[in-house]
């Protein structure tokens, strides 16, 4: 009945809600198993009266003799006691045969429920191994899967580890990148601006030339123009080139070197327009010194 | 604490002018063009009757051009004939690229007229010159000249030197049937007047630093005589008579002097000074070779002369406080003579021979270093205008011999028109 439930019970449930129910099941073993012990034949009453009927008796001829006729007699008498005595013992053995069996029957009683409840208790151990190893089984499980689940934990912290890494590295490598990117640029943006610059410098250095080359050519150096002459005039031109003003800012020479000079950047109108307007400057300062070069 | 507030206001003025000076672009120039300034004299406007006896506008180009300095528009390429009263449209003239122009009217009354003009600077618009003045009708010429002088102060910053005249001697026919003429004429040629006739020799005429006589010499009876006569007048009297040669005659600065060649000894002529109130005569040089057409220095201290002393002609200076030795200033080549000392004492022209050919050259008195200013074959007898922008000489032989200016450096040739014949020993009178 216990095996057949446990068995039942391990068809239904799972370890844990086994182990539950084992421990009630077993609980429930021990009382009746207790309550098997009370019954042990051994503390029945008249258990002592089994070893006393058995006793030798010893006598002479005559007295056997007479003995015989009082034997007799009393043989009569004895045989008459004895066969009360042997009916009586009869009826004893009778019933200490019927106690032996009953004995027995309650000794196999005992035997066999010793025997059922060392089944059941060997069942019960077997159960409680199982169950142990269930638990065991349960436990290692529960052991491993906490290692599964501390190595899928780890695993998962390694992966996130890796995952964090390899995002770190791939913001690393992102901002590297960007950096690079952006060194490349600045790199290729600094170029660039060298090589507008150079552009610029060059366009303005053309200009320049242009500008200096028509004024040059413009001015007729008066035949008397003193050693270290330094003249500053100021233009200011339209986009054209157009000159609209001239102002003399300094000058060392005379009425007619100022003249020549003034005539000089006015006759130039219009000057060279650059090829690059971004090099154009409205204002132009021209500083005629003849002897600096 | 006014000040303080001036003071602040001119450090931010300061600032701010540097500011906007750094963001000037500066452009240096460094060489100029060494060519002729074009100018335009535009016809000048003629009230009065008829039209006008002389292009004064003419003259005044004339002058111009021929100082080497300016480039005088042609008046067929002038695309506006503005005169003294008209508004000037800038724009006609910067389109033929002229720097400078000239206007001017002549307003007659009677034998007098009055000139009025005006110099513009085409490029700034501005009025350099306005002048008005007076001139005889029949003098017009003589006014352009004055005309062009105040054009080229103005322009060049040194006085001009066309209202002077000139002298020069004039040979006409050959052999026996030659005649002579000392002829005075405007610094252009023109106005040219016989201001002394011979059937002999004359030469070395000499203008007096006043302009007003001319000192000079004649062979009368194969003999030679210094004469100084009144260019006006004409009237003359004899400076010196002596045996041999009496010649070179030179006016000093103050004009009280003329120092003269004589030679006491045949073949041996040497500078001597007349002094012209006393008569007084000083022998200058004294050496056995010839020593000949002395020049003065400007500050009337030393002259300069030729002589053959070193074995070849060159020109030596000697200095006249009585004591120093003559110094020999020409060493480039084998003949430098016929000095003639600038107006600022700075340089001498000369007539150098180089090759057979002889060349008018100008002497840097300072350094020593020559410069060849005409191309020859036969370029003699150059004279320093007044100003010293230009020289004065004759050029080519025989009967085609002409007078010829350069300037002073060496850019403009011109030959001077006059009259037909052979034409020396030119001299430039000095500034009146």
């Amino acid at each position: 009945m216990i095996g057949a439930a446990l068995d039942r019970i391990r068809e239904q449930a799972g370890p844990l809600s086994l182990a539950v129910v084992l421990h009630v099941v077993l609980g429930g073993l021990l009382v009746l198993g207790t309550a098997i012990h009370g019954s042990n034949p051994q503390d029945a009453p008249g258990r002592g009266n089994e070893h006393q009927p058995i006793q030798a008796v010893v006598v002479n001829q005559a007295d056997y003799q007479a003995a015989q006729s009082t034997i007799k007699k009393a043989q009569d008498a004895k045989e008459a006691h004895a066969s009360q005595l042997k009916a009586e013992a009869e009826s004893a053995e009778k019933a200490r045969a019927k106690a032996e069996h009953e004995l027995a029957r309650l000794k196999q009683q005992k035997q066999s429920t010793a025997s059922d409840v060392q089944n059941t208790q060997k069942q019960l151990a077997s159960q409680s191994q199982q169950l142990q190893q269930l638990k065991d089984q349960a436990a290692k499980v529960a052991e491993q899967r906490k290692q599964y689940e501390a190595k899928i934990a780890q695993l998962k912290a390694d992966a996130d580890k890796a995952k964090k890494a390899q995002a770190e590295e791939k913001a690393r490598l992102a901002k590297a990148q960007a950096a690079a990117e952006a060194a490349r640029k600045s790199q290729v943006q600094a170029q660039m601006q060298a090589e507008q610059e150079q552009q610029l410098k060059k366009d303005r250095g053309n200009w320049v030339a242009a500008i200096a080359q028509r004024v040059t050519s413009n001015w007729i150096r008066p035949p008397n123009t003193p050693q270290g002459l330094d003249c500053s005039v100021k233009i200011t031109q339209l986009p054209s080139g157009q000159v609209v003003n001239a102002v003399m800012q300094q000058c060392n020479g005379d009425s007619v070197i100022q003249q020549s000079i003034l005539t000089a950047v006015r006759k130039a109108s219009p000057l060279p327009t650059p090829d690059n307007p971004d090099v154009f400057s409205r204002q132009i300062t021209f500083e005629f010194a003849p002897d600096q070069n | 604490m006014r000040k303080i507030v001036l003071f602040s206001l001119i450090a931010v003025a300061a600032a701010m002018t540097t500011a906007t000076a750094r963001a000037d672009l500066v452009i240096k120039i460094t060489q100029g063009v060494n060519q002729p300034t074009p100018v335009a004299v535009a016809p000048f406007g003629w009230n009065g009757e008829g039209t006008a006896p002389v292009d004064v506008a003419g003259v005044v180009a004339g002058d111009l051009a021929r100082s080497g300095l300016f480039a005088p528009l042609a008046v067929s390429k002038m695309l506006s004939q503005p005169n003294a009263d008209s508004k000037i449209n800038f724009t006609n003239w910067k389109a033929v690229s002229v720097n400078d122009l000239v206007v001017g009217s002549i307003d007659v009354t009677g034998d007098t007229a009055q000139i009025r003009f005006r110099l513009f600077n085409v490029y700034t618009g501005q009025q350099l010159l306005g002048y008005s003045l007076p001139a005889r009708v029949d003098d017009l010429r003589f006014a352009g000249h004055q005309i062009a002088d105040k054009v080229y102060e103005k322009l060049t910053g040194t006085p001009g030197a066309f209202a002077t005249r000139i002298a020069y001697i004039r040979k006409e026919g050959s052999g026996k049937d030659s005649k002579w003429e000392l002829i005075v004429a405007d610094s252009d040629g023109a106005n040219a007047q016989v201001v002394v006739k011979s059937s002999q020799l004359l030469m070395s005429p000499a203008f007096s630093p006043d302009g007003k006589k001319i000192a000079y010499v004649q062979f009368e009876n194969d003999a030679s005589h210094i004469y100084i006569q009144d260019i006006a007048t004409g009237k003359r009297k004899v400076a010196l008579t002596r045996p041999g040669i009496n010649g070179a005659p030179a006016f000093s600065p103050d004009g009280s002097e003329l120092a003269l060649v004589l030679s006491s000894h045949p073949g041996d002529p040497d500078v001597y000074l007349l002094d012209l109130a006393t008569g007084k005569l000083q022998q200058v040089t004294h050496s056995p070779a010839i020593d000949t057409e002395p020049a003065w220095m400007p500050d009337g201290k030393a002259l300069i002369f030729t002589s053959d002393r070193g074995g070849s002609p060159q020109l030596y200076e000697q200095a006249l406080n009585g004591s120093a030795k003559a110094e020999r200033i020409t060493w480039n080549g084998s003949y430098n003579a016929r000095g003639d000392v600038s107006p600022d004492g700075k340089s001498a022209v000369l007539v150098h021979r180089d090759n057979g050919s002889l060349r008018i050259a100008l002497l840097d008195l300072a350094s020593g270093n020559m410069r060849l200013l005409t191309n020859g074959p036969t370029d003699v007898s150059p004279s320093f205008a007044p100003n010293g922008a230009m020289i004065l000489y004759s050029t080519g032989s025989g009967d085609q011999r002409k007078l010829a200016t350069v300037s002073a450096d060496g850019r403009v040739h011109e030959e001077l028109s006059g009259n037909a014949g052979a034409l020396s020993q030119p001299v430039w009178g000095k500034i009146p």
